[in-house]
């Protein structure tokens, strides 16, 4: 962070930058604004991203062209249940020239990961990814090896298809910046797709940045001001959705067995400077905050037996999380 | 570059004090709500029922309300940061206004400084606060006019004001009688001015209590003046309806003059003087006496149907010969006929009636006097004592004319005795009239002697057929015509009983 208050011509460049990453995305997932401003403000603020929503919604193509529009390194992991975790942070070889153990990396050595249908590997599997995911580096055998930056993790998974997959746990979870539910498209929208699309093949994009320039994003964010009054009302929000806090509004303590971390009060202050820069301002302000608690908390609350049966979700407790804290404490 | 920046800033907060002071408007104002109602029906009851200190105690209740109302805005007041919080709302500067206040914000200050120039102030409710305190100033306003009750000024003694009251009535009545002592009068005075002043205390209930006794004590003086002049107004009535000679008459104007000396203390120089004190005493006595007149003269007839039984009492004319040795001073030749002696004796009686009855209120030794008066006059102690009720209507029997010389005088018979039966009377009040246990020895040769029993001679009297009264005119039973014993055989409606008691024949 620094002293000095971003300047407009930093705030406009940024947003022009930003504005671009948001065009190309849109012409792979088309009228789908709100999952494509979540998947930006995710890469601005550094974050990983786990994509959920029906088959065939355009989860992996968003991904794969978010990769190119980033100008990154691409790898995609297919889960499934046999996959083990070496086979996806590396392991090492012996080398056939030399006689000697080589680590070989695994796809995670790559910045953007796609990880297709994570909840379909085995949990011993799924905690490969928590090193990488938080520390940026893997370990094997002992020795640490540094992932490449930037370094983001998008996943996806089927909602529906519960047979035979490992639902993500509540530490694996709270290591996505964002769970970003795509809906599903319209009539119009798929005629869209009809028309504008060869068999379905996405559209040809090209890099909008390069690595430094995602660098140059990336400071920008962190230069975004988070005001006092607002970095507190972060931790009010956070704090209440524990039931045990005095602050917790009926509905948290009625189906929240367990709240969010610090982490994402983290998370949510991160993603809201980001969230502030692509909307042109150099500061952060309630309304963001405010539009990112949501797709920060849903996958972090843990909701009771009761919520289910209510069938009550996280997105309905945040919510009415929001509208009971208030913005600035009385007094 | 600094004094610049802080000038900025000073404006910044400015603006943000002026959001803070209308926030803070409405909090103040909801406070206030309660403790100005509570103040304005404090102070309003205070005026209309303590009524007392209200000047120290209006200002001390608004003090009170203010401090109050200080301590509830300071803890519910808007602070400076919610103020910036909802002045960056009101701005919509999306959290530059905070972020102004904590660093400078280059060149977004001018668009800020834009924004803050056209920030509109929050909506504030003030219409239900204002509305409450609105009322209640008018609930003070309605209290300050509604005027204040005097009753409730001073708080009311209702008790000592009542026994000062009858204190005075009292002092009114003796008064009339003989002049109050000025020390009572004093004291009476200063003890309405302790009622006045509501500080009539155990100290002033004890002075009442003395100067009721006083009074009271004044009053059965009074009283016995009154019954001393009344016996002895109506033992000269009686003296001249039995006096037949010259010597009677002379007899009885000394015995009148004797009496109206008696009844004017002494001061007059004669006996019309004496008569006139007595009458101008009670001029409004008379206005009652003329109700009786009808009476007078029927009871006068019947009177003088008694006569001859009167003079039957050597005793009666001894008494009043001896009597009638004060009236010297008199002047024989306009001596007060018997109609004015009457008249007399029925005014007297009137006043004692007037004295006994402002006396008749309590329990005290002047009350009980006073009831066995009203027995008196209207007599209503018939059939009690020696049977003198019967004359005491007026309705004298033929051979009743010498039994007692009361007989004959209208409304005067059972004087002293019977009377309304009483209530018994215990500790101070209970004391006895002195002059009841008076030993007065008889005039020589009515009794008293050593062979006599205080009047009742030893020998058994005899009858005198020569002195014996002729038999009245009223309609009751016959009996004998004089007193005394008889040789006679006696009537076969007492032989029964003499034989019963005595074994005897005759």
């Amino acid at each position: 962070m620094s002293d000095q208050l971003l300047t407009p011509q930093e705030v406009q460049a940024a947003g022009e930058a930003i504005g671009k990453l948001k065009a190309g995305l849109n012409q792979v997932l088309i009228d789908q604004t709100g999952v494509v401003d979540r998947v930006a403000t995710a890469i601005l603020a550094r974050g990983h991203l786990l994509l959920e929503g029906l088959p065939g919604l355009g989860k992996t193509e968003l991904c794969k062209g978010l990769a190119r529009l980033l100008g990154l390194p691409f790898k995609r992991i297919q889960f499934t249940p046999d996959l083990l975790p070496g086979d996806i942070t590396g392991t090492y070889v012996i080398d056939g020239e030399t006689r000697a153990f080589t680590f070989r990396p695994g796809p995670l050595f790559a910045s953007v990961v796609l990880a297709d249908e994570i909840n379909r590997s085995s949990p011993k599997t799924q905690s490969a990814l928590l090193e990488a995911m938080q520390e940026r580096s893997v370990t094997v055998l002992g020795t640490t090896h540094q992932l490449p930056a930037p370094f983001f993790v998008l996943a996806t998974q089927n909602p529906i298809e519960l047979e035979g997959t490992y639902p993500l746990p509540e530490a694996q979870l709270d290591r996505f910046m964002f769970r970003v539910i795509v809906p599903p498209v319209g009539a119009k929208t798929m005629a869209t797709i009809l028309t504008s699309r060869f068999r379905g093949q996405p559209p040809q994009l090209s890099a909008v940045t390069d690595e430094p320039g995602l660098a140059t994003l990336f400071a920008l964010v962190d230069r975004v001001h988070l005001p006092m009054p607002v970095a507190e009302f972060i931790g009010r929000l956070v704090e209440a959705t524990h039931p045990s806090a005095a602050s917790a509004p009926d509905p948290v303590k009625r189906f929240v067995r367990y709240g969010a971390s610090p982490r994402a009060a983290l998370a949510l202050a991160a993603s809201a400077r980001a969230w502030a820069l692509a909307k042109g301002k150099p500061n952060v302000g309630f309304d963001e905050v405010k539009e990112l608690a949501g797709a920060v908390l849903n996958h972090r609350l843990v909701l009771s037996y009761e919520a289910g049966l209510a069938r009550v979700t996280a997105n309905d407790v945040a919510e009415q999380l929001l509208a009971a804290v208030p913005e600035v404490p009385r007094g | 570059m600094a004094a610049g920046e802080e000038r900025r800033k000073q404006a910044v907060h400015a603006r943000i004090s002026r959001v803070r002071r209308h926030l803070n408007l409405e909090v103040v104002l909801g406070a206030a709500v309660g403790p100005v109602w509570v103040t304005v029906t404090a102070f309003v009851v205070w005026r209309i029922f303590v009524q007392k200190g209200l000047f120290i105690f209006g200002p001390l209740a608004l003090v009170l309300g203010v401090l109050v109302t200080w301590l509830l805005v300071r803890n519910s007041g808007v602070s400076q940061a919610r103020a910036a919080v909802i002045a960056d709302r009101q701005a919509e500067a999306g959290g530059l206004l905070l972020t102004r206040l904590e660093m400078p914000v280059g060149d977004w200050e001018l668009g800020l400084n834009q924004q803050l120039k056209t920030i509109p102030l929050p909506e504030i409710q003030l219409r239900r606060p204002l509305s409450l305190i609105g009322l209640a100033l008018c609930f003070l306003a309605v209290g300050l006019l509604v005027p204040r009750a005097q009753s409730v000024l001073v708080p009311p003694n209702a008790a000592a004001a009542t026994r000062v009251e009858e204190l005075a009535d009292k002092m009114q009545a003796i008064a009339k009688e003989e002049p109050a002592e000025q020390a009572a009068l004093a004291e009476l005075q200063r003890l309405q001015e302790e009622l006045a002043d509501n500080s009539f205390d155990a100290t002033d209930w004890e002075a009442a209590d003395a100067l009721e006794n006083q009074i009271d004590k004044q009053a059965a003086e009074a009283s016995r003046e009154l019954e001393r002049a009344e016996n002895a107004a109506k033992n000269l009535e009686n003296a001249m309806a039995s006096a037949q000679s010259g010597e009677a008459e002379k007899r009885e104007r000394d015995e009148l003059e004797q009496a109206l000396m008696d009844l004017s203390d002494g001061q007059a120089n004669s006996a019309e003087q004496a008569m006139d004190q007595a009458l101008g005493k009670t001029e409004n006595g008379k206005k009652g006496e003329d109700g009786e007149k009808g009476k007078e003269g029927e009871n006068g007839k019947e009177a003088e149907n008694g006569k001859p039984g009167e003079n039957g009492k050597p005793g009666e004319n001894g008494k009043a010969a001896e009597n009638g040795k004060a009236g010297e001073n008199g002047k024989p030749g306009k001596s007060p006929t018997r109609k004015q002696v009457s008249d007399l004796r029925k005014a007297l009686a009137q006043r004692q009636d007037e004295l006994s009855k402002q006396f008749s209120k309590g329990n005290s030794p002047q009350a009980r006097r006073s009831s066995r008066g009203s027995g008196k006059g209207k007599g209503e102690g018939e059939g009690e004592g020696n049977g003198d009720g019967e004359s005491g209507k007026g309705k004298p029997k033929p051979g009743n004319g010498d039994d007692h010389a009361s007989r004959g005088v209208e409304d005067s018979a059972g004087v002293g005795r019977g009377g309304e039966a009483e209530e018994l009377v215990f500790g101070g009040n209970a004391e006895m009239d002195p002059d009841r246990l008076k030993y007065e020895p008889l005039p020589e040769g009515n009794g008293g002697e050593g062979e006599e029993l205080f009047g009742l001679r030893g020998a058994d009297p005899k009858k005198n057929p020569k002195t014996g009264a002729s038999p009245g005119t009223g309609t009751g039973a016959s009996g004998d015509q004089a007193a005394g014993y008889d040789e006679g055989a006696m009537r076969p409606r007492n032989r029964a009983l003499v034989q019963r008691y005595f074994d005897s024949t005759k």
